[in-house]
C-alpha cells in the first residue's frame, strides 16, 4: 500500500513539476497585417541615337507607361525617373530599399518608330527576371498598353488593368429639348472614347460578356404611345445590335452568366419584377427569383453559385443574396441597415460586393463581404457617388460622382478609387453626364 | 515445514508483485506510446501543458447604421497607446504644477507690504478671501498622485476598444494587470506588422513568445507556433523587434513578463 502511494505520488509530482517548467501563457492576437508596398523603381532611359521622330513616339509610350503604372500607386511605392543611361548596382539598389527596378529604354531602329526594350531586375535576386526588345510599327495606345501590363505582370506576376475597358452611358448628345443618352465605351484611364449606339432615347444598363466581344444594355423604347424598356445585345467587333427581350413592361438590368450561354436578367411582365435566366440560344425563361417584392440588379460571383441582388422584400431596399441554380435558393439578407440600398456588384473574385446605400441626402459607396460581414464605408463628402463597378483585378472600382454646381445644375463624372477607398481622380471630363459605368473582364 | 511454507508464500508474493511491476511498466509504455501519437495529431499548442489564456482586444458592434466613418478615416485614426497616455498625462500634470507656480507667485504678491492706496483699491475689488485658498488646494490635491488622477481622465476620455468580450479580465488581480498589459502590445505592434501582398494573401498564422524586462525593454522574441514559413516568422518577429521597448509593466507581473508569458499571435 505504501509503495503505491509513493508511486502516485511520484507520478503526482512529475506532472506537477512538467506544468511548472512551462508555465501559464497569455496569447494575444497582433491582427491582420497591412499590406507593405514593395518599392519598384521605374527608369526611363533616353538613348542619345534616336531621331527626332523616333523620340516623340518613344516619349508617348513612355508617358502613357508611366501614367499607367501610376494607377496602382497606392498598391507599390513607386519611384520614377530619367536617367542617361542603364547602371546595374543592386547593391545602391537594396541600400535604397529597391524590391524591383524597370529600366524602359528607346534603341534607334530603321524607320520613324524606336525600338522598346525593357528590364525588370529582382534586386534581392540580383539579376533579370525579365527583358523584352519590341519594335514599333505604329503609334497606337494599346502598344503602350501592352508594355504596360508586360511591366506589371513581371513584377507584380498578376494581370494589371491596363487592356480593360470601360462601358459607360452620357446624355453629351442631349438637347434643351431632348434627353438623349447613348452608350459609350473608352480604354481604363478614360481615353480612345468611342460611341456604339445611336438609338436617339435613353440607353440604360449595359454588361460585357465574359469575353468582352458583345455587350448587353437596355433601352427605353415607345411603341404606340406606350413606353417599354427593351433589352439588346451587341457585337462589339461589328457594332450589329438586336432586340433579345421586348415583353411588356421592364427588361433590363441584363447582365451575362458566367459561361456566357445564358443572361439573367429582370422582367416585370408578370406583374412585379422578378430575375429571370435567359437561354441566350433559345430564348427560354427560367425563373429565379419568386415573390411579390420587387426584385432587381442581378450581379453574379465568379463561380456561378451566388447572386447578389436588390429587394423590396422588408420594405426598404436591401441587398440579397441566392443561389441562382435554383428558385428562391438558398436566399439570404445580407444588407440591414441604409434608408436606400443600390446596385450590389460582386468583385471579379466573389468574395465581396460593392454598394450604395442613401445616408445623408446622398448615395455613398460601400463594401461588404459576400458573407454580410466587414460592411465598410468608401466613399464620404464626395459628392453623391453610385454604380460601383470593379475592375478585373479586383484591387479598383469605378463609379459614377455628381456634384451640385447650383440649384438647376449638376455634373456627373467617373472616377476610379482603389477598393479601399483612395480616389485616384476621374477619367472622364465635359463629356455631358457619364452614367452606368462597367469594367471589362 | 512451516518454515518452507512461508516461503513459497513470500515467493509466491514477490512473484505476483514483479507481474504487477511488469505489467504497470507495460500500461505506461502504451500510454507514452497513445500520448505521442496525440501529438503527432493535435497541434503543438493543443497539447501544451500550459495554462492558455487567450485575449483578444475586440470590439462588438451592433450595426444600427451605415458606418458614419470611411475606411480611410479608420485607417488613419490613431488609437493612443499607453505611452502617449502616460506622456499626456504628465504634461497635463506639469500643467497643474505651473498653475500651482504662478498661485504661489500671486500669493508672494499679495503678501508684500501694501500702501494704504492699495488697501483702498483692495477693497473695492471686493477680493474674496477663498480665492487665494484654492490654489493652494489644486497643488497639493489632499495627498492624492495628481498625476494618476489626471491620467484617470485622459483615460474616460479615450476612445476604449474594450479588451475583453465577457466583461471579466483575468481571475486574479494579477491576471488582470498581465491581460491588461497584454492588451496594450498589439496597437504598439501592428504600426510593424506589414507584409507583402504575396505572404498577406496566404492567411499564415504564427505566435511570438516576448521575454519582457522591467523597464519594458525586450529581452527575448522567439517563435512559439511556425506559420510554417520562414519569411513570415521572420516578419512577425522583425515587427515585435522594432516594436520595442514596450511600456513598462506593473511591479506585480514584470517576474512573468521576465518568464515570457505572453504569446503574441500573427494574426491570432
Amino acid at each position: 500500500m505504501k509503495n503505491r502511494l509513493m508511486f502516485f505520488f511520484f507520478i503526482f509530482s512529475f506532472i506537477q513539476f512538467a506544468h511548472a517548467q512551462d508555465g501559464d501563457v497569455t496569447i494575444v492576437s497582433i491582427g491582420k497585417a497591412e499590406l507593405a508596398k514593395d518599392r519598384i523603381g521605374l527608369f526611363i532611359v533616353h538613348a542619345t541615337d534616336l531621331n527626332a521622330t523616333q523620340k516623340v513616339h518613344a516619349d508617348k509610350v513612355f508617358n502613357i507607361v508611366k501614367n499607367d503604372i501610376a494607377f496602382y500607386k497606392y498598391h507599390y511605392d513607386m519611384v520614377t525617373d530619367n536617367l542617361p543611361s542603364i547602371a546595374l548596382d543592386y547593391d545602391q539598389w537594396s541600400t535604397k530599399q529597391f524590391r524591383y527596378v524597370i529600366y524602359l529604354s528607346a534603341q534607334s531602329a530603321v524607320g520613324i518608330y524606336p525600338k522598346i526594350n525593357y528590364q525588370i531586375h529582382d534586386v534581392a535576386q540580383k539579376k533579370i527576371i525579365e527583358q523584352d526588345s519590341i519594335q514599333m510599327i505604329n503609334f497606337s495606345r494599346g502598344f503602350a498598353h501592352s508594355i504596360s501590363s508586360a511591366l506589371y505582370k513581371g513584377f507584380s506576376g498578376k494581370d494589371g488593368i491596363f487592356s480593360t475597358r470601360v462601358l459607360f452611358v452620357s446624355d453629351v448628345l442631349s438637347t434643351p429639348n431632348k434627353t438623349r443618352k447613348e452608350l459609350y465605351i473608352m480604354d481604363f484611364d478614360g481615353e480612345g472614347v468611342e460611341r456604339l449606339t445611336d438609338h436617339n432615347s435613353i440607353v440604360i444598363s449595359p454588361a460585357f460578356s465574359p469575353d468582352n466581344k458583345s455587350v448587353l444594355y437596355s433601352v427605353i423604347t415607345m411603341k404606340n404611345k406606350i413606353q417599354n424598356v427593351d433589352l439588346f445585345i451587341m457585337d462589339l467587333a461589328t457594332k450589329k445590335n438586336k432586340v433579345i427581350s421586348s415583353k411588356p413592361g421592364i427588361n433590363s438590368g441584363a447582365i451575362f452568366s458566367n459561361s456566357g450561354d445564358s443572361i439573367y436578367l429582370t422582367l416585370s411582365y408578370s406583374g412585379d419584377s422578378e430575375i429571370y435566366e435567359m437561354r441566350l440560344s433559345s430564348g427560354d425563361l427560367r425563373k429565379v427569383t419568386n415573390h411579390f417584392a420587387d426584385d432587381v440588379d442581378p450581379s453574379i460571383s465568379s463561380d456561378g453559385q451566388l447572386m447578389g441582388f436588390l429587394s423590396t422584400r422588408p420594405g426598404p431596399a436591401m441587398i440579397y443574396t441566392l443561389d441562382p441554380r435554383g428558385q428562391e435558393k438558398d436566399v439570404k439578407r445580407i444588407s440591414f441597415v441604409g434608408k436606400f440600398n443600390a446596385t450590389p456588384r460582386f468583385n471579379p473574385q466573389g468574395t465581396e460586393m460593392a454598394f450604395v446605400s442613401w445616408v445623408d441626402n446622398r448615395f455613398d459607396v460601400y463594401r461588404i463581404s459576400r458573407d454580410g460581414t466587414q460592411l465598410v464605408r468608401l466613399t464620404k463628402n464626395f459628392g453623391s457617388n453610385e454604380e460601383p463597378s470593379y475592375s478585373k483585378d479586383g484591387q479598383f472600382l469605378v463609379f459614377t460622382s455628381q456634384r451640385v454646381l447650383s440649384k438647376t445644375k449638376a455634373i456627373q463624372n467617373l472616377y476610379i478609387m482603389t477598393r479601399d477607398g483612395e480616389i485616384l481622380g476621374s477619367i472622364t471630363n465635359q463629356f455631358g453626364n457619364c452614367l452606368t459605368p462597367r469594367w471589362s473582364n | 515445514m512451516k518454515s518452507n511454507w512461508i516461503q513459497d508464500e513470500y515467493s509466491e508474493d514477490l512473484f505476483i508483485g514483479f507481474i504487477k511491476s511488469i505489467a504497470l511498466h507495460m500500461l505506461l509504455i502504451i500510454l507514452a506510446i497513445l500520448v505521442s501519437l496525440l501529438l503527432k495529431i493535435f497541434p503543438a499548442d493543443f497539447l501544451r501543458s500550459e495554462k492558455v489564456t487567450i485575449v483578444t482586444s475586440a470590439v462588438k458592434v451592433d450595426v444600427v447604421g451605415m458606418p458614419k466613418m470611411s475606411l480611410q478615416e479608420l485607417k488613419n485614426m490613431e488609437l493612443p497607446q499607453l505611452g502617449q497616455a502616460a506622456a499626456i498625462a504628465i504634461e497635463k500634470s506639469q500643467m497643474v504644477d505651473a498653475k500651482a507656480e504662478s498661485s504661489k507667485i500671486e500669493f508672494e504678491q499679495t503678501d508684500k507690504k501694501k500702501s494704504v492706496s492699495d488697501l483702498l483699491k483692495s477693497f473695492s475689488q471686493k477680493k474674496i478671501p477663498t480665492n487665494k485658498q484654492l490654489p493652494t488646494n489644486a497643488g497639493t490635491l489632499s495627498g492624492v498622485d495628481r498625476g494618476a488622477l489626471n491620467r484617470l481622465i485622459l483615460e474616460g476620455n479615450k476612445l476604449s476598444q474594450g479588451s475583453s468580450l465577457t466583461g471579466e479580465i483575468g481571475t486574479t488581480a494579477a491576471d488582470g494587470v498581465l491581460q491588461t498589459y497584454a492588451l496594450a502590445l498589439p496597437n504598439q505592434i501592428r504600426p510593424y506588422w506589414k507584409l507583402p501582398s504575396f505572404l498577406l494573401e496566404q492567411n499564415l498564422n504564427c505566435r511570438v513568445r516576448v521575454f519582457i524586462g522591467s523597464n519594458g525593454e525586450l529581452l527575448k522574441a522567439e517563435i512559439y507556433v511556425s506559420s510554417g514559413d520562414a519569411e513570415y516568422d521572420q516578419k512577425a518577429l522583425d515587427a515585435t523587434r522594432r516594436a520595442a521597448p514596450f511600456s513598462r509593466p506593473a511591479e506585480e507581473i514584470i517576474a512573468r513578463m521576465s518568464r515570457g508569458e505572453i504569446i503574441l499571435g500573427f494574426p491570432l
